[in-house]
């Protein structure tokens, strides 16, 4: 008998060659690629991919200004990322954080303004604590539904996002609402002590920054600590984690309460230390991309924060490209997302090239 | 492009000899052959220059020790699995496997250790779904189910083919895996351990299976630590050690005791053998001994456990009593309700009736809290015990991670968790003793091992061990029933719950049997007898 081995179809043939390149492909050949294709988007629209590519730059760490921007967008999308990871190394899907910082940006902001006469470090305080209980409260059914009746939480936080975001939008019209914003309604003004403070005068970098570090520092310490890694077996070994005193309700209720206590405190940070006021769309997509930067970050301290700084770069730089060459503002967001596709995937190449250096193999 | 004489997926006359003479053709040219393959995953040398031959209509043993390399070279053969160097070559010279697609195709079909049937699915339908990812030719439900219903035929077993497969018995299971293999066209079949798991009934009838398709034509390599089935239903023989092939003829020539030698190399084969029945003999000789654990206090009690299991018999009215000292051995074919047992015992599944106790307290439905009474459990499935993504050290430590001697200040300190890792490793044989490898590097035996060790490391009151000799070899397996009867002889209450009799027997004090969920008989030690417990274990008790 002759051996009768297929060569495939030219699809099939193409795949194969893909597949046989992955791993091997550089970091720099996965960015070079993105950068490419963005310089491709901004000649078609007449741009000089050069000049774009400058004001991206400069946009994002050109000059102290600048820098501080770059800083101010990392904090939110931190604090949400760094608050998520204990959920998802426990293989728990919340994706409420949208709603979750929507809501604690509402309680810190109706707290800050009812008690708008006390001292700045207790205004301070108070809008924290609020923020942080909102995005809690908020939390609260999608978890107990998912701990205790097993109500998928991807679905529930999800859609509890929506619920979040024209609540808030309705009451901006309404209770809130502050005469003389027709078109965009917010709510008054913070008073000046419930403010977060400059910490670099001559930018809006705030002291919430301080609140990033503090985080990421207890983030370390969970992923050392006993009760983490326990969490992190019940994410892929449910029976071995009840072993080790594990609780499933336990793990789902307590993970969900914390990012969503770290989601409600991102929304108080916008508000108390970017705006100074409540606005609808405060959330603004800080919420989805806090996930994205926890998953990119490796669910670990310090890749987050790392993530989250080049987050900000691209967001702050995009802007800078869209001042610097006129391109529309949707293009400057489309070649940020390229950078980021293409910083992302080369990401998860060289971790696969990693686990593949440590030898899986065979049974 | 397809060759235009035979399309791939095509149904099986194909996989019986084209006018050749059926049975074993000790000089035929080979059908498939490993030519020096060699195979490094990370520092570890899986495969040195290995060769194989498999000629037609033969079963072609391959026995080696946990991690000398037999999965390996199986997946290779089967295209699944790239050598670094070396060949693999098909029909003679020539046909080089590019892929595990392109072996589908030219007829090498694989059964993996781990069984890979979808379990929502029939049978007919993981066949079309086989057919799909390999590129194959599409075809219809209905010749899917011809090829599927024409394969069964040929290898004569009766397969309910149109149920979820998950539904089917584990042998079932096993069997349908073959016959889909057979319905892609394979005439080579790769099985890799397919009586790990089996019970003696089902190993025989599986066994006999493989024979009557070789002598049909069909050639086979056949992985195995059973080294009984070598001369049983083998033609040819390949001895593996780390690595290397150190010993290769005919199947007949060499006795289980040589061939144990020869896997084990310098080590005292004798201990490696599973005929060494420490326990047992100890209970038969010294009745006095048996008197002596009878009086010891019970340490496990059950009581009225009843408990409903998805796609299992559930259990009934089971009550068990286990003295400190006392290997309880729990008998039964597969599929008995032998999981929601153990599950129950060690509290990780809440029974609706019933309770159980370790030294007087309550642990029902309470894993945590038996852990902590001295509960060790090894499940039958070692992905269950197994965390592949962390370290080693991280599993050797899982269920005690927060002891004061491992943790500072609430952190998780990585020197004494290594040191306690490198001591599991070294008593229970785990290879590499690196505390900081990921254990998906592990090979399956040794993931065993490793989970075995950190279960029985800690002073214990009960232990509950599922087949915890599954897919260990001789060697390990004698280490792990020693630890085993040394944690009985430590005190500990031991049930042992097992399909495979012989390990039942080589360590039981007292035997029961488990049928469709209930104990039906139970056996002293000193009164075992292989008549009795086959009768029950067939429901004729």
């Amino acid at each position: 008998m002759t051996p009768r081995v297929p060569r495939g179809l030219p699809a099939t043939r193409v795949l194969r060659a893909v597949r046989a390149l992955r791993g091997t492909v550089p970091v720099w050949v996965v960015v070079g690629a993105a950068v490419a294709a963005g310089a491709v988007l901004l000649l078609a629209v007449g741009a000089d991919p050069v000049v774009g590519y400058r004001e991206i730059v400069l946009g994002a760490v050109g000059d102290r200004y600048h820098l501080g921007e770059t800083v101010v967008r990392a904090v939110p999308v931190a604090v949400v990322a760094l608050g998520v990871v204990p959920a998802l190394r426990a293989r728990v899907f919340t994706i409420g954080s949208e709603g979750q910082l929507a809501m604690g940006a509402l309680a810190s902001t109706v707290a800050v303004l009812a008690l708008g006469t006390l001292p700045a470090p207790l205004l301070l305080a108070v809008g924290a604590l609020a923020g942080v209980a909102g995005g809690a409260l908020w939390a609260l059914p999608a978890a107990l539904l998912r701990g205790y009746a097993r109500v998928n939480e991807i679905l529930s936080t999800l859609l509890l996002n929506y619920v979040a975001g024209f609540g808030l939008l309705w009451l901006l019209r309404t209770a809130l609402r502050e005469p003389g914003t027709l078109t965009t309604p917010s709510s008054a003004d913070l008073p000046e002590a419930g403010r977060i403070p400059t910490l670099l005068p001559g930018t809006r970098l705030h002291w919430g920054v301080v609140l990033v570090l503090v985080a990421a520092a207890g983030l370390a310490w969970w992923v050392r600590s006993p009760r983490g890694f326990a969490l992190d077996v019940y994410g892929t070994h449910p029976a071995l984690a009840a072993r080790m005193g594990v609780r499933p309700a336990g793990a789902v209720v307590s993970t969900m309460l914390v990012g969503g206590a770290a989601a409600g405190l991102a929304g108080w940070v916008q508000v108390a230390g970017v705006q100074g006021r409540l606005y609808p769309s405060v959330a603004g997509g800080l919420g989805f991309t806090g996930l994205v930067v926890a998953l990119l970050g490796g669910l670990r301290p310090a890749g987050v924060l790392g993530v989250a700084l080049i987050f900000g770069a691209l967001a702050t730089g995009a802007e800078g490209l869209q001042v610097g060459t006129g391109v529309p503002a949707s293009l400057a967001t489309v070649v940020q997302a390229l950078l980021l596709g293409g910083v992302a995937l080369s990401a998860a190449a060289s971790h696969r090239r990693l686990r593949r250096g440590a030898g899986e193999r065979p049974g | 492009m397809v060759g235009e004489d035979r399309l791939p997926g095509d149904p099986v006359p194909e996989a019986q000899p084209a006018g050749g003479s059926p049975g074993p053709q000790p000089d035929a040219p080979p059908v498939l052959e490993a030519v020096g393959v060699g195979k490094r995953f990370g520092a570890v040398v899986a495969l040195d220059a290995v060769d194989l031959r498999l000629r037609p209509g033969q079963v072609h043993a391959l026995v080696g020790e946990n991690g000398a390399g037999k999965s390996t070279l199986a997946l290779m053969l089967a295209g699944a699995l790239r050598p670094d160097s070396g060949q693999i070559l098909l029909d003679g010279a020539g046909g080089v496997l590019p892929n595990r697609g392109a072996a589908i195709a030219a007829g090498i079909g694989l059964v993996p250790q781990a069984l890979s049937l979808i379990g929502e699915l029939t049978l007919v339908e993981n066949h079309l779904l086989s057919l799909a990812a390999s590129g194959m030719r599409r075809r219809s439900r209905a010749d899917a189910r011809r090829q599927v219903a024409h394969a069964a035929a040929l290898a004569e077993v009766e397969l309910p083919i149109d149920r979820r497969t998950r539904d089917l018995a584990f042998a079932q299971r096993q069997l349908g895996e073959v016959v889909l293999a057979l319905a892609q066209g394979a005439r080579v079949l790769l099985l890799d351990e397919p009586t790990a798991a089996a019970g003696p009934v089902e190993a025989d009838h599986l066994l006999g299976r493989v024979r009557a398709l070789a002598d049909a034509g069909t050639s086979v390599v056949l992985v195995t630590h059973r080294l009984d089935e070598v001369a049983r239903v083998a033609d040819e023989v390949t001895v593996l050690r780390a690595g290397h092939r150190v010993h290769h003829g005919r199947a007949g020539a060499l006795g289980p005791h040589q061939l144990a030698e020869l896997m084990v190399g310098e080590r005292a084969a004798d201990e490696a053998m599973p005929g060494a029945r420490t326990g047992n003999e100890r209970a038969r000789q010294g009745g006095s001994a048996l008197d002596t654990r009878a009086r010891a206090p019970v340490r496990l009690r059950a009581q009225g456990l009843s408990a409903a299991a998805n796609g299992g018999p559930g259990l009934h009215d089971v009550s068990l009593a286990v003295a400190g000292g006392e290997v309880l051995g729990v008998a039964g074919v597969a599929g008995s309700g032998q999981r929601v047992l153990a599950e129950t015992l060690v509290g990780l599944c809440r029974p609706a009736r019933g309770t159980v106790t370790v030294d007087g307290a309550d642990v029902t439905g309470a894993p945590a809290a038996a852990v902590t009474r001295g509960v060790a459990y090894v499940p039958d499935d070692r992905a269950d015990g197994v965390v592949e993504t962390h370290s080693l050290a991280d599993n050797a430590v899982v269920l005690r991670a927060g002891a004061p001697e491992l943790t500072r200040a609430g952190l998780r300190l990585r020197r004494p968790a290594e040191a306690f890792a490198r001591a599991v490793f070294a008593r229970f044989g785990v290879h590499p003793p690196e505390p900081d490898l990921p254990a998906a590097a592990l090979s399956g035996g040794n993931r065993q091992k490793l989970m075995v060790g950190r279960e029985l490391a800690s002073r214990l009151a009960v232990v509950v061990a599922h087949g915890p000799t599954q897919g260990l070899d001789v060697a390990a397996a004698a280490v792990l029933r020693r630890e085993l009867r040394a944690a009985a002889d430590a005190g500990a209450a031991v049930v042992l719950i097992s399909t495979d009799l012989d390990e039942v027997l080589s360590l039981a004090d007292r035997v029961m049997v488990l049928v469709g969920g209930r104990l039906v008989d139970e056996v002293p030690g000193a009164d075992i007898d292989l008549a009795r417990l086959g009768r029950a274990m067939a429901g004729l008790a």
